[in-house]
């Protein structure tokens, strides 16, 4: 199909006349029908995000544990995690480690395994299926597997490690390798998980005949990789990173399940001592403010990916 | 590939070694497919045998690769007779359907609005929909559950339903932006010189063309409602209400600050239960991934 | 293509669709909850029909789903123990059961507080007495001691004295005890191993030094001869073995840190453990956060382990490959007395209880006596502290070890106090450390006060 076809389709069923409007008038008009349609989650938001999200930046100049008044204390909170709170800054730091390690590496793995099982193999349903099984494996059950895996004593790494003269590390029992065995179970979990679907879709948004046109100019898979592939699908690369990096800052449960954020707290990162903070020392107000902090840390790092944005996404349809 | 492979069954004018280096790369692509494949089957083959052993067998090093006391039967219907899991599954899927149709629609809708029309304050919404990921959720939790008890819907589905219904998160707005502003706006223009307004064109020309991303989002929200976990803790109280990602920790032995709390190991019942959630989700990927790759690809549009 | 049957679609025909799937589907959506809500709005209608003469109270008990907690009471009522049911016609008892443990417990009762939803009675399994916040300033729970005496229950003659006091404060009993334990004071091992490599087996007197010895002795490239397991990882479930070695870990007002009180022997200790990792390579190496000893011991990979009593019942259930045999956890001199510390899940009433006396009688019959020696009997719960169930010989008949435990409980030691309630975060100041040494990167010198240092901290923080 093409856009012709679609738009003899359209004029044929509404044949409507036009008239000659001003160009404000128009982009009144535009900007009414934007936000008809963003409607639905402007009242979502005002409903039930708002609420919740402006409680938590209050309770965050509160000292508040929930089950008694909160009472208001200024930047009590904010001060004391920055000056007095010997783990806060230490689970920033290690947070963003574990980000820098896996988000690279789970960014080009997904791609290159979307490329791959974008490929016309035979079995593709089977192949894309059995790639997408970690994800669907619980993390219950994917955690016990890997304890198994990487007990530095009788687990099958170590073992076939020692089969070829290597004496294995001591993986989750090890305040050097703890992130790192993390950042390897992440990327099992997840390589061909949701973030190659989507780049599996995005690959569908890269005009055959233009890789075609390429070949025909005698462009080398390389190239054409470079020139075509990467640049039509970066809107799916950027959206990839942008959510990877959030998740990865707010890597939980990994850490929960299997390490609870040790040996010697070298898992522990900033989304356990939150919760350590809310649900365990009920500091909730503390907790809100350590919540905060964060959220304004990835909100300008976010930011950043936008503003830089403009130089590397190509958008067909930007307005 | 393997087209190419068959091209050069017909096509006789090509050399001996052209071919030969074919059939080698293909073989070579194939070889990594599987190694990769292999390696991310073995976790889930790991459970899959795990959920036919005895708990002794489970603990046994060096393990066993295929259960010597095979007691599959016993431990599946040991899930199905000490916890209804059943009706666990029914809630589920109740939940997962609405909450993903609701979802899908109308994250469809919003992300329209955020990438074919400017509006004063759109990016700074934009951003702020997407700050709603960065928060932890912890530190929301509390003040959520007293909103929805005002509402008087503890207990009940809808917050785990109706939410998703208006706008369906900023992951899946998000997605479905970065997919739609790729779409070339040349296509709406046209369609507007022939007098399409713009409902109409978002349902004749926007959204055909963005089934794979819906097929995306569709089967990410799927999983993703299957297996919420913290959704159904909170906001559900009656056991016979609990979906099956709760139910899972039913079987789930614990460990609490280091210390293992009292409970019967029972990791190869937790094994078995595993599979049974994970199963719908396997079909639902395994049915409906081939949308994942139909739409646009094909159908050339300029670039 | 699809545009094309798109195109078949008319505005206004769309618009009704959706608006109609909208709607229906918002409506069929609260459906389920109406049927599922419909049989507990009906039993007590029923119910009132059948005994109209009393009015029906509902108790609404929280607690987490496990074997020995919820499981029980269940099978209990199933059973009708003492009667229960029979002499309370009137109560219906509901239990609130929630999947998990304290991560999935806690967020839950805060939330039912926070919304004014909490029920009448709430489980909790104490760190260093941080309960009695539950009862002091957080106001969850309330004194049951005028409930009790209004319906002459006494105390005393219910439970040990200890028991008593570590869930009373200012004279107000907050908390009643449902699961007492000493905290690991016991070491299972694998008796049928041990027969085949020739080794003895452990003896109820053995020294620390004696036990390393034959640890060394049982270490082999397959197997480790001796793991700390259950106790290895807390300052809680340590808490015996240091006082074993005569460190107690903060003074009685529960405001300052002890351990360097009598540096020496901590050290000592600290040493002991860190030697059988490291120097004497007998336990196997120690792993953060999921303890995997379970599956070590159970896996044949470990001789021996500490282990919390409630396993003394299921791991003879659970590894049926080889024989398992039990001993008392070692003593410094030869003859010294015995140490311990007292574990505990406890109930307590609330003070949103609209049924106070109901929750008081549904809260004994938990913590009853029949009721917990079926408990042991049947084999669904660990020990209580109440001197006529561990006079029970019922009990020794279905336990035998059991019998190594009752001197230990008829004179259990209390947790500790740590006065600001953050027990948990004390716990986890001293596991940084701890870890830190038992892996090799902290020498127990270093780690002695280093401990001191930040369990102090946690010590001088405001109270949670």
């Amino acid at each position: 199909m093409t856009s012709q076809d679609s738009s003899s389709a359209l004029s044929a069923t509404a044949p409507l006349p036009k008239q000659r409007v001003k160009m404000s008038a128009a982009r009144r008009r535009e900007a009414i029908e934007g936000i008809l349609y963003t409607s639905p989650w402007i009242i979502g938001f005002l409903v039930f995000i708002a609420g919740p999200l402006l409680a938590s930046l209050y309770l965050s100049f509160t000292k508040y544990n929930v089950l008694r008044p909160a009472k208001f204390i200024g930047l009590t909170n904010y001060i004391f995690a920055f000056t007095n709170d010997p783990l806060f800054l230490p689970s920033i730091g290690r947070t963003f480690y574990f980000a820098l390690a896996s988000v690279p590496l789970a960014m080009i793995g997904s791609l290159f395994v979307a490329i791959l099982l974008n490929q016309k193999l035979v079995g593709t349903t089977v192949w894309r299926t059995m790639y997408f099984l970690p994800t669907l494996t619980p993390i219950v059950a994917a955690a016990l597997l890997w304890r198994w895996m990487l007990n530095p004593d009788v687990g099958l790494i170590n073992f076939l490690l020692d089969k070829i003269g290597i004496e294995g590390p001591g993986w989750l029992s090890s305040t050097t390798w703890a992130i790192p065995s993390l950042v390897l179970m992440g990327l099992w979990a997840s390589v061909g998980g949701s973030r190659m679907i989507i780049f599996l879709a995005g690959l569908q948004d890269v005009p055959t005949e233009m890789l075609e046109a390429a070949e025909i100019d005698g462009a080398g898979t390389w190239a054409k990789f470079w020139r075509i592939t990467l640049p039509m699908i970066t809107p799916t690369v950027f959206f990839n990173l942008v959510l990877g990096i959030i998740f990865a800052l707010r890597t939980f449960d990994i850490a929960f399940v299997a390490t609870a954020g040790g040996p010697a707290r070298a898992t522990w990162f900033i989304s356990l001592h939150i919760y350590q903070n809310a649900f365990t020392s009920f500091d909730m107000g503390y907790a809100s403010a350590l919540a905060w902090v964060f959220l304004l840390l990835i909100l300008l790092l976010t930011l950043v990916q936008f503003r830089l944005s403009g130089r590397w996404v190509y958008y067909a349809g930007e307005r | 590939m393997a087209q190419q492979v068959v091209g050069t069954k017909s096509g006789q004018r090509h050399s001996r070694d052209w071919v030969v280096g074919q059939i080698g790369k293909v073989s070579l692509l194939y070889l990594i497919v599987a190694i990769g494949a292999i390696a991310s089957m073995f976790p889930f083959f790991w459970t899959v045998v795990s959920s036919g052993k005895t708990i002794s067998e489970l603990y046994r090093y060096p393990p066993t690769f295929w259960p010597e006391s095979t007691q599959f039967v016993k431990n599946y219907s040991e899930v199905w007779s000490a916890v209804p899991f059943g009706r666990w599954l029914l809630n589920t899927a109740w939940v997962t359907t609405w909450a993903l149709i609701g979802g899908t629609l109308s994250s469809a809708i919003v992300a329209y609005g955020f990438s074919r029309f400017r509006f004063p304050g759109r990016d700074l919404f934009f951003v702020i929909t997407l700050g709603t990921l960065m928060l932890p959720v912890e530190v929301t939790l509390i003040p959520t559950y007293l909103l929805f008890s005002k509402f008087n819907w503890i207990d009940t589905y809808y917050p785990l339903i109706v939410p998703a219904w208006f706008g369906g998160g900023a992951f899946n707005i998000f997605l479905m932006r970065q997919f739609l502003l790729g779409i070339p706006y040349d296509l709406d223009e046209a369609a507007r010189i022939d007098g399409a307004n713009s409902w109409r064109i978002l349902w004749q020309i926007i959204l055909p063309l963005s089934k794979p991303a819906l097929a995306t989002l569709a089967t990410l929200g799927f999983i993703g409602n299957w297996n919420n976990f913290l959704g159904p803790l909170i906001f559900l109280n009656t056991e016979s209400k609990y979906t099956v990602a709760v139910g899972l920790r039913y079987l789930q032995s614990t460990f609490a600050g280091g210390s293992a709390v009292v409970s019967r190991p029972q990791d190869h019942l937790l094994m078995a239960a595993a599979l049974m959630v994970a199963l719908p989700c396997l079909i639902l990927f395994f049915v409906g991934q081939r949308y994942f790759v139909e739409g646009i690809a094909t159908t050339g549009l300029k670039g | 293509m699809n545009r094309k049957n798109a195109g078949l679609l008319s505005r206004r025909q769309f618009l009704v669709t959706m608006g109609a799937v909208t709607a229906s589907s918002l409506l069929v959506a609260c459906a389920p909850a109406s049927p599922a809500a419909a049989p507990a709005a009906e039993a007590p209608a029923a119910s009132s029909d059948a005994a109209p003469a009393a009015e029906r109270v509902t108790v609404r008990a929280h607690m987490v789903e496990k074997q020995d907690v919820s499981a029980w009471i269940q099978m209990g009522l199933d059973q009708d123990i003492e009667g229960f049911k029979e002499a309370n016609p009137e109560i219906d008892l509901v239990l609130e059961t929630i999947p998990g443990w304290t991560p999935e417990y806690i967020p839950k009762i805060l939330s039912f507080t926070a919304a004014g939803t909490l029920g009448d009675l709430v489980w909790f399994p104490p760190r260093h007495r941080s309960h009695i916040a539950w009862g002091e300033s957080y106001g969850i729970v309330q004194d049951y001691r005028p409930y009790a005496d209004g319906v002459g229950y006494k105390l005393e003659d219910n439970f040990f004295q200890g028991a008593i006091d570590v869930n009373s404060s200012g004279g107000k009993a907050y908390w009643m005890s449902y699961i007492s334990e000493p905290i690991v004071p016991i070491i299972a091992y694998n008796k049928t191993k041990i027969a085949e490599m020739g080794l003895a087996e452990p003896s109820d007197d053995w020294t620390f030094d004696e036990l390393a010895d034959w640890a060394q002795q049982g270490t082999t490239d397959d197997v480790f001869g001796y793991d700390p397991a259950d106790r290895a990882y807390a300052a809680f479930s340590g808490g015996p073995y240091y006082r074993q070695h005569g460190v107690e870990p903060v003074n009685e007002e529960g405001t300052q840190a002890t351990f360097l009180d009598n540096q020496e022997a901590f050290v000592k200790a600290l040493k002991y453990t860190y030697d059988l990792v490291n120097t004497w390579k007998v336990s196997p190496s120690p792993s953060a956060g999921a303890v995997n000893a379970p599956e070590m011991f159970g896996g044949q990979k470990v001789l021996a382990v500490d282990i919390w009593p409630f396993r003394i019942q299921i791991y003879p259930a659970t590894f049926t490959d080889f024989e398992i045999g039990f001993v008392l956890t070692p003593v410094v001199n030869k003859g010294d007395k015995r140490r311990s510390m007292l574990n505990e899940h406890v109930f307590g009433m609330t003070t949103a209880s609209k049924n106070p006396d109901a929750a008081f009688a549904s809260m004994a019959w938990f913590c009853g006596y029949e009721m917990n020696v079926q408990a042991l009997v049947q084999g669904q719960k660990g020990p209580i502290a109440r001197a006529d169930v561990w006079a029970d010989e019922r009990v020794y008949d279905a336990v035998p070890t059991y019998a190594k435990l009752r001197p230990i409980m008829e004179s259990i030691e209390p947790d500790y106090l740590v006065a600001n309630y953050r027990g948990d975060e004390f716990d986890l100041a001293f596991a940084q450390v701890f870890d830190a040494m038992q892996l090799g990167e902290k020498q127990p010198e270093e780690a002695a006060i280093e401990i001191q240092d930040l369990c102090q901290a946690v010590l001088d923080k405001e109270p949670a």
